[in-house]
């Protein structure tokens, strides 16, 4: 493997990478031939149209799926080629994800949903203080049906931070959220992972808040199209 | 557009549906069978009992003039009355296989068919000459009789031939056994003779005797009547009495046709409530799965009705759709019962026609299931408010505290534990349903193991258990004990001990029951009756052991006094002695007291002979066995002679139907736990994909995941198991005191591998089932089942 895809400061790189769905007798490109190198740390937004590939880039990021072709390293770990348990691996150590639809674990409370993953990596004693961090720590014993969708994506939000990942992966996490309520979620994500100094990819539709980013990469048709630099401003002072 | 939608959805469930409409179509299927095979039997039956104008009301006696029916006639209600001559003494056949079996006498007009009583004949004539018999069909095909054979009937010693003319069905015998009190008689061991009244009269030194009274009477009258006939027969030595209800034979039948109505009901049911649970899960499922798209419905402005309408049609669907094969299932079903039943008994004329009040039962009952089943989930859609269905959400505020205190109650450290315990609570619903699918399986599979088990114990402890002897005689008199003792020294002989028995009345001050009083030598090894303690008893003179059933209908206990009567005791002639209860006896077959053999036959059989019978238990090597038989059935001082090895095949040709269905209560049964523990495993792992898949995506491997799936599914499996437990005991004793008839209580035993086998066979269940579904856990496509609804 290239030496430059093991370098350490790069957050993501991916080579020529391509993802094809067989559909019957046909086959869906979600991906073709993406290139991009991602330095760490950065805050860092997808964009593009509807079925130009966000989702499944970052799917293949976090090891949820495989990519067909090509080479793609996260933190210098080459993700191509690994098989399912080097999977769980990688997703255990080394990812946060944040859904659309928060994905809590319905019969657990905010308090135990956070603690379910900081058991798994070892930082138990994390967990209350990444609550209090999401501005929750009044609401830890309430289960996700107890909590309005703004603050179950920030039990989810304290989820991915809890495990401390090198890499926090989010798809529309303001989608099922109106606008206030997605701004101040994203508030909080985008202060705890600055100040963690974690490296974030998150996809949105909405143009406006992607004036939070420090990069911004938009796709079309499954190609990268542009990657420019982004305003840095705190998604608070954003006007809708 | 909404029944388009309809159609998809049902379409969707698929896999479940086709589930759900086999466990219907089982559940129509077995009760349409059970039932139109109930309805068969007894329209077959009752076409007999019609045709032959079966009695009423009977009484037996000793004997009496003739002038009594003359009485009887005189009686209200009675609208004809007859008097007949019967006797009981052998039938001798030199050259076929049984040498000498029981033989019953009926003496019957010549002239004209009888108007009560009458037989149908299935091959052959009616009488016409004197020297002519009618055989009752089974004994005759078992022994091989053809027409024109000749038949030697023995009565004290006094042989006559006659001949062969006709096979007859009479519906006194349509089950053969001489009297309530027997419990085994196979078809070729008992033989009933219709002769010429004139002829038997003369034969059998009778005179213008007759032995019995049968009366036709007016509807619902046979109760009165019967308690006048029994006025008038108990100066000529009343033995017995019985309105039609209680004939020996009908009674008999009925009893084996209530067995069918039971299970007619009780399977099809736990068939019923099983689907009906899982039919329920999974429309509740559709419901959550559809949240969004009802409050979207509602949005549109589909109203409550129409959308409660649209989900309860998806369980009527299910239900009709089983309905259908059921229906059809389960005529097949009946015309196979039936035609086990009529080859087991011979009956010619059995109808295997379509019971269409049964197939409407059987439909209505899958439609209202669907439609019960499909009640809830559908009322819980139809009540959605828009906004809270819009958000995704199934419940708004509901229900919290009871969430908040199951978060109270259940903390643990490791919070990967909580979510395998908590999910058993998540919705009480979905768990009481999948307690009650388990449970209804633990208790099928305890029943009929159970069931199976005491069958067994009760045939194992009749033959191998009191059965220490090889031969059991019936001597044709006391005279006979002397032949027996010199037959007993020759070599190969081992053991002889004598026996005597008779009919008695037993009463205590509380009740009285009849059975058969049984004299044993005391010391005797041979014949080994066990106490209820398990040890051997001991007989003594003036007490005696008494069965376990008539101790629990006479309310006695050891030591209480117990009177004793001979039951054809007439004021003329009292024949009874006050004894004393020494223990009670522990017999799943057979009905039963024991005395001491000189002390029974001082008190009652020398003094009723010969109404009462003398007989010996042998022993002999097992290898001398047929030799000794055939010696004893030479001589005219053996009435009956019955190997162990006749017993046993007697007794298994009698229980391999019964074992058959045992055999397909248990399938169906597990085929029940099965489905019922599988659409738990289903849906309980199925319904959460997403959260499976969440928890994938968080770093946990397969492995942990089908891990927290598996013991959430154990601990159900084990909530069911506690609850079905119990329950399935108690079912079993129920369903066990139901086949407890006077000559037959079985024990509801339960030994612990029944338990050991239902606990495993659960586990096997959910085993497979939940392999099933978390190798589609482990296949799924992580990036689409996090974003999936459920
Ligand atoms: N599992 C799949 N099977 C077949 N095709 C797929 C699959 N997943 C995605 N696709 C296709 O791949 C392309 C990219 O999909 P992707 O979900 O990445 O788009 P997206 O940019 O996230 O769109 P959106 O903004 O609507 O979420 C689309 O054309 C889509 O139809
Ligand atoms: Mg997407």
């Amino acid at each position: 493997m290239q030496a430059e895809i093991q370098d350490k400061s790069e957050a993501l790189v991916a080579k020529d990478l391509w993802k094809q769905y067989p559909m019957g007798d046909v086959t869906v490109d979600a991906l073709r031939g993406v290139n991009l190198r991602l330095p760490a740390g950065r805050f860092v937004i997808l964009v593009g149209p509807s079925g130009s590939g966000k989702t499944t880039l970052l799917n293949l990021a976090g090891g949820l799926d495989t990519p067909s072709r090509g080479n793609l390293a996260v933190f210098g770990r080459a993700l191509s080629g690994m098989n399912e348990e080097q999977l769980t691996a990688y997703r255990r150590e080394k990812v946060g994800f944040v859904f659309q639809m928060f994905n809590l674990v319905p019969t657990l409370t905010a308090l135990e949903n956070i603690r379910l993953v900081a058991q798994l990596v070892g930082t138990d004693d994390l967990a209350p203080q990444t609550l209090a961090d999401v501005g929750l720590a009044d609401r830890a014993d309430n289960l996700p049906s107890q909590l309005s969708g703004g603050e179950q994506q920030r039990v989810a939000i304290a989820r991915a931070l809890v495990k401390q990942p090198d890499i926090l992966l989010a798809d529309e996490p303001t989608g099922a959220l109106d606008f206030e309520t997605g701004r101040q979620v994203l508030s909080v994500l985008w202060q705890q992972t600055r100040s963690r100094g974690m490296t974030v990819i998150m996809v949105t539709h909405n143009v406006v808040l992607a004036r939070m980013a420090d990069l911004v990469i938009r796709l079309r048709s499954g190609e990268v199209i542009g990657m420019e630099p982004g305003e840095a401003v705190p998604p608070s002072e954003i006007a809708p | 557009m909404l029944w388009r939608k309809l159609w998809a959805d049902t379409r969707a469930l698929a896999r479940q549906a086709a589930a759900l409409v086999v466990l219907i179509c089982l559940g129509v299927g077995l009760y349409i069978g059970l039932y139109e095979a109930y309805q068969n039997l007894d329209d077959a039956y009752n076409w007999i009992y019609d045709t032959t104008r079966f009695a009423h009301a009977s009484v037996l006696f000793e004997a009496a003039p003739e002038s009594l029916v003359e009485n009887a006639r005189a009686i209200p209600h009675v609208r004809q009355a007859i008097g007949r001559i019967v006797k009981d003494g052998s039938i001798v056949q030199r050259d076929r296989e049984r040498k000498r079996v029981m033989g019953r006498f009926v003496g019957i007009p010549r002239r004209e068919r009888p108007p009560i009583n009458d037989t149908w004949i299935i091959e052959g004539r009616y009488l016409s000459e004197a020297n002519e018999a009618l055989l009752e069909h089974q004994f005759a095909a078992e022994n091989g009789y053809q027409l024109g054979d000749r038949v030697t009937c023995s009565y004290l010693s006094r042989e006559r031939e006659f001949a062969v003319v006709g096979f007859v069905l009479s519906p006194e015998y349509v089950y053969p056994v001489p009297s309530k009190h027997s419990s085994f008689v196979s078809p070729g061991t008992f033989g009933v003779i219709f002769l010429d009244e004139d002829r038997a009269r003369e034969w059998l030194g009778v005179g213008r005797q007759i032995t019995e009274v049968h009366c036709l009477t007016d509807l619902g009258c046979e109760g009165e009547v019967l308690g006048k006939l029994e006025a008038l027969a108990r100066p000529y030595g009343m033995e017995t009495s019985f309105v039609q209800d209680d004939q020996p034979s009908k009674r008999l039948l009925t009893l084996d046709q209530q067995g069918f109505a039971t299970l007619s009901v009780f399977f099809p049911i736990l068939f019923m409530v099983s689907a009906a649970l899982s039919l329920y899960g999974a429309l509740s499922r559709i419901v959550r799965l559809q949240v969004t798209i009802i409050g979207t419905l509602k949005a549109c402005g589909f109203a409550k009705r129409e959308i409660l309408i649209q989900y309860v049609m998806q369980g009527v669907l299910i239900g009709v759709a089983g309905a259908i094969p059921g229906a059809i299932l389960g005529h097949w079903l009946a015309v196979w019962l039936n035609g086990m039943y009529a080859e087991a008994l011979h009956l010619p004329i059995m109808r295997a026609s379509i019971h269409w009040d049964t197939v409407s039962v059987g439909f209505l009952l899958a439609v209202a299931t669907g439609l019960a089943a499909a009640y809830l989930p559908a009322r819980t859609a139809a009540r959605l408010p828009p906004a809270v269905a819009m958000r995704g959400e199934m419940e708004g505020a509901r229900g919290l505290t009871a969430q908040r205190r199951l978060v109270e109650w259940t903390r643990l450290r490791a919070v990967v534990y909580l979510i395998p315990v908590r999910g058993v609570f998540r919705r009480a619903s979905r768990t009481l349903l999948a307690l009650a699918g388990i449970a209804g399986g633990v208790v099928i599979i305890i029943v009929t193991l159970g069931l199976h088990v005491s069958t067994m114990d009760a045939l194992d402890d009749f033959l191998t258990g009191s059965r220490r002897y090889e031969i059991d005689l019936q001597f044709t008199s006391p005279d006979s004990l002397g032949f027996a003792r010199s037959v007993a020294a020759l070599p190969g002989a081992n053991a002889l001990s004598f026996t005597t028995s008779l009919p008695v009345r037993a009463k205590s001050l509380w009740a009285s029951g009849e059975l058969i009083l049984t004299g044993l030598e005391r010391g005797q090894q041979l014949l080994r009756i066990k106490s209820q303690s398990g040890e051997p008893i001991e007989v003594e003179p003036g007490k005696v052991w008494i069965p376990r059933q008539l101790a629990e209908r006479l309310v006695l206990e050891p030591g209480d006094p117990i009177l004793l009567e001979w039951v054809q005791s007439s004021r003329r002639r009292a024949v009874k002695r006050a004894m004393q209860v020494a223990g009670i006896v522990d017999a799943a077959i057979g009905n039963s007291a024991y005395g001491e053999y000189h002390d029974i036959r001082r008190a009652f059989s020398d003094r009723v002979y010969p109404n009462s019978s003398y007989g010996a238990l042998f022993d002999c090597d097992s290898a001398t066995s047929q030799s000794f038989k055939e010696r004893f059935q030479e001589s005219d001082k053996v009435a009956a002679v019955s190997t162990t090895e006749d017993v046993t095949k007697q007794i298994e040709e009698q229980f391999a139907l019964m074992l058959v269905f045992i055999g397909v209560l248990l399938s169906f049964g597990l085929v029940l736990a099965g489905s019922a523990i599988h659409s738990v495993a289903n849906v309980s792992i199925l319904e959460r994909t997403r959260e499976f898949a969440t928890l994938r995506s968080l770093g946990f491997s397969a492995g942990t995941v089908a891990w927290i799936a598996a013991v959430e599914l154990c601990v159900l499996a084990a909530l069911g198991l506690i609850v079905g437990t119990p329950l399935g005991k108690w079912l079993n004793y129920l369903y066990i005191q139901s086949f407890t008839t006077e000559s037959m209580a079985f024990r509801p035993l339960l030994p612990p591998w029944i338990y050991i086998t239902t606990v495993v066979m659960v586990y096997a269940l959910v085993g497979l089932s939940s392999w099933g579904a978390l190798r589609r856990l482990r296949a799924m496509d992580l990036a689409q089942a996090t974003k999936a609804r459920e």
